[in-house]
């Protein structure tokens, strides 16, 4: 697709000039309220209610819709990059329909099973993603196990609260939001061309003491000959975009009147993946590719006086086109088959190929048929809550159902196809096309071969009653019946059920207290070991108050809140496992076709005391206002997680024989702070703002089964050691002789010569072998995270930036074996690797002798492949006009606005090769849009 | 507030009423009594007792024990087996540790025996009495086999470690975590009494013939089995390694002196074996490479096999480097060549000129069937052993020393098409017992004397040297008796080369220092302007062997966690 540039631009010349005139009228336009502290009377939303900022004791963050909205992803959990302290956020992916980030919240709380924190949406248990980025009212992040609490038995990794958008009393409003831009992969690995890749490989062959492959002449034909006889793929520029096109349109209308209010919307969503050459089949594309429909419903009705009734329905539909060989194949083509072995094209139609590289990569992606992924969600819940106030003051009953329903299925066409090896005529040296290899066959359609079916039904009861007790105090209560019903595909269902319960108290409007308690239970477990108690208290008392005497002219708010309780997580990646059971064991063959014979076995021994994994959670926060500006909010937590699961072989002898349970005995504490400020000034004309949050979280293994190792090398052991730091040898140099390594210690792995990598003896046993391995440096999850947001507004122009910073995290580069150890089996030869190991430059070498061979001394983890993998990406830029009210009043629209905006345009870090959270596999993608949001 | 109260019970009523809703439902897995009651399961459940066998080919990670003993040596440096060579191996890292594979084994048996100790089958006793009497003798012989296995496992355990631990039930992890960690190593002695006890009282209910055995149950263990292990078992008992003079650790062999009676014994328990031939019956296969081919056949001389499908990893493995897909894999040694004696019965020897010009010719057939040698017919071409041939160095992985692997080996296998062919791996033959019971006569009584068994040593090392497709010549019978113990060595070492015997032989006869720490030798070929080879052998390998390393190491962990009541062997720490 070509950006027409020179049309933005006009258009946006048009725009100031129209500024100008409008400057001239001097608007100035409503400030929205926007405070990070509880200070206003402002509704926060917590688990099942609101309250008044002031009023909360537990650590909750909350972005608003307006927030989100900025953002052109198609995964809601992309908007959320930087933008919550405490909340870790990995870009993973970008293919269409498939760019789902990883999450967790205050960093690494267990080795478990289960780590990202509970999202619910509207109350219930619900995808993120099946949410449409327009329709999102709030998102609220809760931290603590106060705030948390009420969801008891699946709250310990922390729980993300979002809320659609209702309906507010007045004029009906009509909103169209447009966007249309091009992604672009952020970064892509890079390799040599045939040239190098040949003089390097005959460098590698002769470290090996092997005879050269190819010759002068040959590296010649590289350089400048005839491509068909020497060929030079760059298979990622033959097969991959510069851009690809996506585009957005969402509709929506609200409005209300006393009775009722309603909001519905729809949205239309499509995200064009990055292959090329993908439209030459007819009647159907090769190319990634995902259509969203989306729409929402949400209304209430007060159907009675004291009765309000509430519907939300929300549905889904996504059909995503791909090529139909795995994504993961596909791009592990991409970056190792060789650019020296075959053109893309033998002949005209007729694609490259040998027999030992028979898939390629254009044909792989193009000529293989395709795939069609349908799934659609479908979610609905009623709340009708009765106001029993003409009963008791202070009453209210209510009763909420969900339903959802989640099916996805992919069908499949696939063909094969042949490719041609070319070779040189040795009479006039011109190149012969040999005869097919492989077969191109018709596209035949293969059954579903994944097709699953998802529901789920939520059923709640519950109570609220509030009280003034004298001029002083009040009370308020809630209690809560909870049960839930999952059905995944064909397993048994999952069914949790809970009984919760918070009161609340409030003296003067100034101090405040929670307990939170929740008895809950899932069927994963023996009887006896299913419920759970699960406590929390909470409380807070605001210091300082504008409105009140001590109230300074440099603090003119200040609240400290203090938080401690337990909760669990159920999820332990067991069910049953209480249960004596028996499972197929390998096959025997027996008889006279040595036929294998089925077997069957003891499962893992019944461990009837296997329960939750607990969370002790600790909190204590600060929220101010200074000097009427600037708002801040800090945090210091500590979180226990015990009894994690962990395998008892470490103390059952083996002679029991038998396959052990996992037991409840691990534990892993964290300990963090929180920071978040915002400052922000809005004058007559203009403003600016800057949102600005951190975390520095650090966690511990305290107790992990673990085998012994010998004396002397406990530092192989990971307790104590975060869990997720990386482990490896220390690799201190290469071997510069034949002497030198005859007067070091033994490595075991692989025979080693000059040039490959030495590692230290840590043991000082006098052999280097895998207990010589140690903590060597931070894992892929960083310690800190930073966002940083700024913006400001002149007139009706805005600007906003919003960037994420990882620090402490590092690149495991032997994790990518495929993009960083060229020539093994077929590999090429990545940009990465320079100045290799050669007896010239032994002293100055970056990289170890080269290898055309599996080297197992040099390939493992070890400090030398261990790289800083901080970095602050610029995750959106967005440059908008709003338009004055004189042209709006004109064409009798309230609102218009038109913008520009970037997703992911800079990635500033020390690694500089590929993209340094997404190194190979379908890339992550930058974007650049046009859009603009209207309103009637 | 009373109306709170009442609500809040009566939220807890309906949370009651509703508690079994947490009740699992419609669970689609499998019981105890799903087992014991479904006699499918049951058979399936027999099965089970068999999958911790040890595995004959690749039985130490892509290689075996042969290459970490004077057999061979693997091409391939990183191959965990090579540890064994280096004296790389520890207490804490050993590359063919079964302590764990075979306490499984174990517990698989007991789980089989457990389950079925209440089942009658009497519901079928009047409506079907045809089914009732064949599941009541089927049972019977399940137990029995229930029994082998477990004496089987643990002779795998006690050959590596002297004596183990015995332990006679599924133990219970939940009420008997003390006693696991209280259990302590039972005496060599006890072992030993304990496998043959087990043999004995299998045999009472195992198939006796070969043809009692339906065609699908071909590779279940049968009388000749129990026996062959019984006599296996008392063979080594009655070794050197485990009558250590003045030995007084219980652990590590027998502390009295009465060893003499110990190859008695042994000599009788390999005749039992030799005594059924005619009933089961046994005798040796006509021609000797077929036995290593069989497939999914029978052979008369296998007393006991395992049996494994179609597949063509072994042989990837092992065909030479220059044959397509071939990996080299097991390289046979010099020293396993040499041990090959002339076909007149004399030893071969490099400092006879005419041994030396020409060192395949005129050698004991077997030579030719165990190992490929240069020059010699491998699927339709000759290998080109020599230095620059198309299967040797400088190629990358060509073998080490100038040999290939033949023996088990299937030669017909197109590799680029993955063709596979079916195996077996033998775990008993004939010839083992021949010579096991010719070792113990020999030490017994001498060369000439029959006792009251009425097979001398001699007759009993001739019959496998003179047997049909091989004809050595005879040892004469004026052989001395600690010559013929040599001889007897010898041949044990030719006949059953690559069988899985070397290793473990050379550990009971304490020969390790000669054998397993031996210079490996192999030899350098070099062809000719005029087209003839020349050989000069040459040292390949210096290996490591310490007295230590006759009894494989206690794993640490295993120590750790039975708080030391599980005794380390000798020299290892």
């Amino acid at each position: 697709m070509k950006i027409p540039f020179k049309q933005y631009c006009s258009c946006f010349i048009f725009l100031i000039a129209l500024q100008a005139t409008e400057m001239l009228q001097a608007q100035t336009k409503p400030v929205k309220k926007d405070s990070i502290v509880h200070l206003s009377e402002d509704l926060q939303a917590i688990a099942y209610g609101k309250v008044k900022k002031r009023q909360v004791t537990s650590s909750i963050t909350t972005l608003t819709g307006d927030d989100i909205e900025k953002n052109t992803v198609f995964s809601l959990g992309n908007v959320l990059y930087g933008k919550v302290a405490g909340l870790v956020v990995d870009q993973n992916s970008g293919e269409p329909g498939n760019d789902l980030p990883g999450f967790s919240l205050r960093g690494v709380t267990t080795f478990g099973f289960a780590r990202a924190p509970l999202v619910l949406v509207d109350g219930f248990i619900r995808d993120l993603n099946s949410v449409s980025v327009f329709d999102i009212e709030n998102i609220s992040v809760l931290k603590d196990a106060s705030a948390t609490a009420m969801y008891g038995i699946q709250a310990a990794n922390g729980v993300v609260l979002v809320t659609t958008k209702g309906g507010q009393e007045g004029k009906s409003k009509i909103t169209v939001d447009f966007t249309n831009g091009f992604q672009s992969p952020t970064r892509l690995p890079q390799f040599n061309n045939s040239a190098n890749f040949a003089t390097m490989y005959n460098q590698a062959l002769s470290n090996d003491n092997l005879p050269p492959l190819f010759s002068p002449a040959v590296i010649a034909g590289y350089t400048n000959g005839n491509r068909n006889l020497f060929p030079d793929v760059d298979w990622l520029n033959e097969l991959v975009r510069k851009n690809a096109p996506i585009t957005s349109l969402n509709i929506s209308s609200s409005g209300g009147n006393k009775v009722a209010h309603y909001y519905v919307s729809l949205g239309y969503l499509n995200n064009t993946g990055i292959y090329k050459n993908t439209d030459i089949n007819d009647g159907y594309s090769t190319n990634s590719n995902l259509n969203r429909l989306n729409f929402r419903s949400n209304i209430d009705v007060k159907v009675l006086n004291d009765l309000t009734l509430k519907l939300n329905l929300g549905g889904q539909i996504n059909d995503i086109n791909a090529p139909r060989m795995a994504t993961s194949d596909i791009w592990n083509r991409l970056y190792d088959y060789p650019t020296h072995l075959f053109p893309v094209y033998a002949a005209p139609g007729l694609l490259g190929g040998t027999s030992a590289f028979a898939d390629n990569p254009m044909g792989y992606i193009n000529n293989r048929g395709y795939r069609e992924i349908h799934n659609r969600f479908f979610q609905s819940d009623l709340d009708l809550k009765y106001d029993a106030g003409k009963y008791i003051n202070g009453l209210e009953l209510g009763a909420r159902v969900g339903f959802d329903n989640y099916y996805t299925v992919t069908d499949g066409w696939s063909r094969t196809f042949a490719v041609f090896q070319t070779s040189r005529d040795p009479i006039s040296g011109n190149p012969v096309v040999g005869a097919p290899i492989g077969a191109n066959t018709n596209l035949a359609y293969n059954s579903p071969y994944d097709n699953a079916q998802n529901r789920r039904g939520t059923a709640e009861l519950y109570l609220n009653y509030s009280k003034k007790i004298g001029n002083d105090h009040s009370i308020s209560f809630l209690g809560l019946y909870n049960q839930t019903r999952q059905i995944v595909g064909r397993e048994n269902p999952f069914n949790m059920q809970s009984m919760n319960a918070r009161l609340h108290y409030d003296y003067k409007n100034r101090f405040f207290a929670d307990l939170t308690t929740s008895y809950g239970g899932t069927e994963a477990f023996a009887k006896g070991k299913r419920f759970g108690f699960f406590p929390s208290l909470s409380a807070g008392y605001v210091l300082i108050d504008q409105n009140q005497k001590q109230s300074s002219k440099a603090i003119n708010y200040l609240k400290v809140r203090a938080s401690g309780g337990m909760v669990a997580s159920s999820n332990v990646g067991t069910r049953f496992g209480y249960r004596e059971l028996y499972v197929g064991g390998s096959s025997y063959s027996f008889g006279n076709t040595n036929a294998g014979a089925s077997t069957i076995t003891e499962g893992a021994i019944a461990n009837p005391e296997l329960g939750f994994e607990k969370s002790y959670q600790y909190d204590l926060g600060l929220d101010a206002r200074l000097f009427n500006q600037l708002d801040l909010s800090v945090a210091l937590f500590q979180q226990d997680r015990k009894d994690i699961l962990t395998s008892q072989s470490t103390t059952v002898p083996a002679l029991f024989g038998g396959s052990l349970p996992s037991v409840n005995l691990g534990e892993v504490r964290n300990r963090g702070i929180e920071l978040s400020l915002l400052w922000k000034k809005q004058f007559k004309n203009s403003g600016f703002f800057a949102r600005f949050n951190m975390s520095m979280i650090k966690d511990k293994v305290i107790e992990m089964a673990e085998e012994i190792v010998p004396a002397g090398s406990e530092y192989f052991y990971r307790k104590g050691s975060p869990v997720f730091y990386t482990y490896g040898l220390q690799s201190i140099g290469f071997f510069a002789s034949e002497n030198d390594i005859a007067n070091s210690p033994k490595q075991i792995f692989g025979p080693v010569q000059p040039g490959d990598i030495k590692y230290k003896d840590r043991n000082s046993d006098g052999v280097i072998n895998n207990y010589d391995i140690g903590p060597i440096g931070n894992g892929s999850i960083p310690t800190k995270e930073l966002g940083l947001e700024l913006g400001f507004n002149v007139g009706g122009f805005d600007f906003q930036i919003m960037m994420q910073a990882q620090l402490d995290r590092n690149i495991n580069l032997a994790s990518f074996g495929n993009i960083f150890f060229p020539f093994r089996s077929t590999q090429k030869l990545s940009t990465f690797v320079k100045d290799p190991w050669t007896p010239q430059n032994s002293t100055t070498a970056a990289y170890p002798r080269l290898s055309t061979l599996e080297n197992a001394n040099n390939y493992r983890t070890s400090t030398f492949w261990l790289r800083e993998g901080d970095f602050l990406k610029v995750r959106s830029m967005e440059f908008g006009y709003n338009f004055s009210s004189l042209f709006l009043k004109k064409t009798g629209m309230s609102m218009s606005r038109v913008f520009v905006r970037g997703m992911n345009l800079f990635t500033f870090d020390k690694f500089k090769y590929s993209d340094p959270e997404n190194i190979t596999g379908y890339p992550s993608m930058r974007s650049l849009n046009v859009g603009f949001k209207i309103q009637f | 507030m009373k109306i709170i109260l009442k609500s809040i019970i009566g939220l807890f009523v309906v949370f009651q009423i509703s508690c079994s809703y947490l009740e699992p439902e419609a669970l689609s897995l499998t019981t105890r009594l799903d087992v014991i009651n479904n006699f499918s399961n049951l058979t399936r459940l027999r099965n089970n007792m068999f999958t911790s066998m040890p595995e004959g080919y690749n039985a130490v990670g892509n290689s075996w024990r042969a290459s970490a003993s004077d057999e061979s040596e693997d091409v391939n440096e990183t191959e965990a087996v090579q540890d064994f060579n280096s004296g790389n191996w520890s207490i804490y890292s050993n590359p063919d540790d079964a302590w764990a594979r075979n306490y499984q084994g174990i517990r698989k048996t007991f789980d089989f025996s457990e389950a079925t100790d209440t089942i009658t089958f009497i519901e079928f006793k009047l409506p079907d009495p045809v089914t009732y009497a064949a599941r009541v003798s089927n049972l019977k012989m399940w137990r029995a086999e229930a029994q082998f296995l477990r004496a089987f496992y643990y002779f795998e355990l006690v050959k590596r470690y002297g004596g183990v631990p015995i332990v006679n039930r599924k133990i219970s992890i939940r009420t008997e975590t003390d006693y696991l960690a209280s259990i302590k190593r039972n005496s060599y002695e006890e072992c030993v009494k304990h496998i043959v006890s087990l043999c004995d009282s299998s045999i009472k209910d195992l198939p006796l013939r070969l043809s009692d055995i339906a065609n699908a149950d071909w590779g279940r263990p049968t009388v000749g089995a129990a026996l062959a292990l019984k006599a296996r078992m008392l063979t080594y008992a009655a070794s050197d390694l485990f009558n250590r003079p003045s030995n007084n650790n219980p652990l590590v062999g027998y502390t009295d002196n009465r060893r003499l009676e110990r190859w008695r014994i042994a000599a009788a328990a390999n005749k039992a074996v030799l005594d059924l031939m005619p009933v089961a019956p046994y005798s040796f296969q006509t021609t000797y490479p077929a036995l290593f081919q069989l497939k999914t056949l029978r052979s008369n001389e296998v007393i006991f096999e395992r049996r494994y499908g179609a597949s063509n990893t072994f042989e990837t493995l092992n065909y030479p480097i220059g044959y397509q897909n071939g990996r080299s894999g097991t390289c046979p040694t010099q020293n396993l060549v040499d041990a090959h004696e002339m076909r007149t019965g004399v030893p071969f020897d490099w400092r006879n000129p005419v041994h030396a010009a020409d060192p395949y010719a005129n050698r004991d057939p077997r030579l030719l069937m165990n190992v490929i040698v240069n020059n010699s017919l491998w699927k339709g071409t000759n290998v080109q052993l020599w230095e620059g041939g198309a299967n040797a160095k400088p190629l990358f992985r060509a073998s080490k020393t100038g040999y290939y692997l033949k023996k088990y080996v299937d030669e017909t296998l197109n590799l680029a098409t993955s063709q596979t062919s079916a195996k077996q791996w033998i775990y008993f033959r004939l010839s083992e017992n021949y010579l096991n019971y010719a070792e113990a006569m020999n030490e017994a009584f001498g060369p000439n004397v029959p006792d009251t068994l009425r097979l001398t040593a001699l007759q009993a090392i001739n019959a496998v040297r003179t047997r049909t497709g091989v004809a050595m010549p005879a040892v004469p019978a004026t052989v001395t008796k600690d010559d013929l113990k040599e001889r007897i060595r010898n041949e044990r070492r030719v006949e059953l080369a690559f069988e899985d015997h070397r290793f473990w032989d050379v550990r009971r006869w304490m020969i390790g220092d000669n054998t397993l720490g031996a210079t490996i030798r192999g030899v350098k070929v070099t062809r000719e302007a005029n087209g003839s080879f020349r050989y000069v052998p040459y040292d390949l390998e210096k290996r490591i062997f310490l007295e230590k390393m006759y009894l494989y190491p206690i794993p640490q962990p295993e120590i750790v966690k039975t708080n030391g009541n599980i005794l380390q062997n000798p020299g290892w720490n």
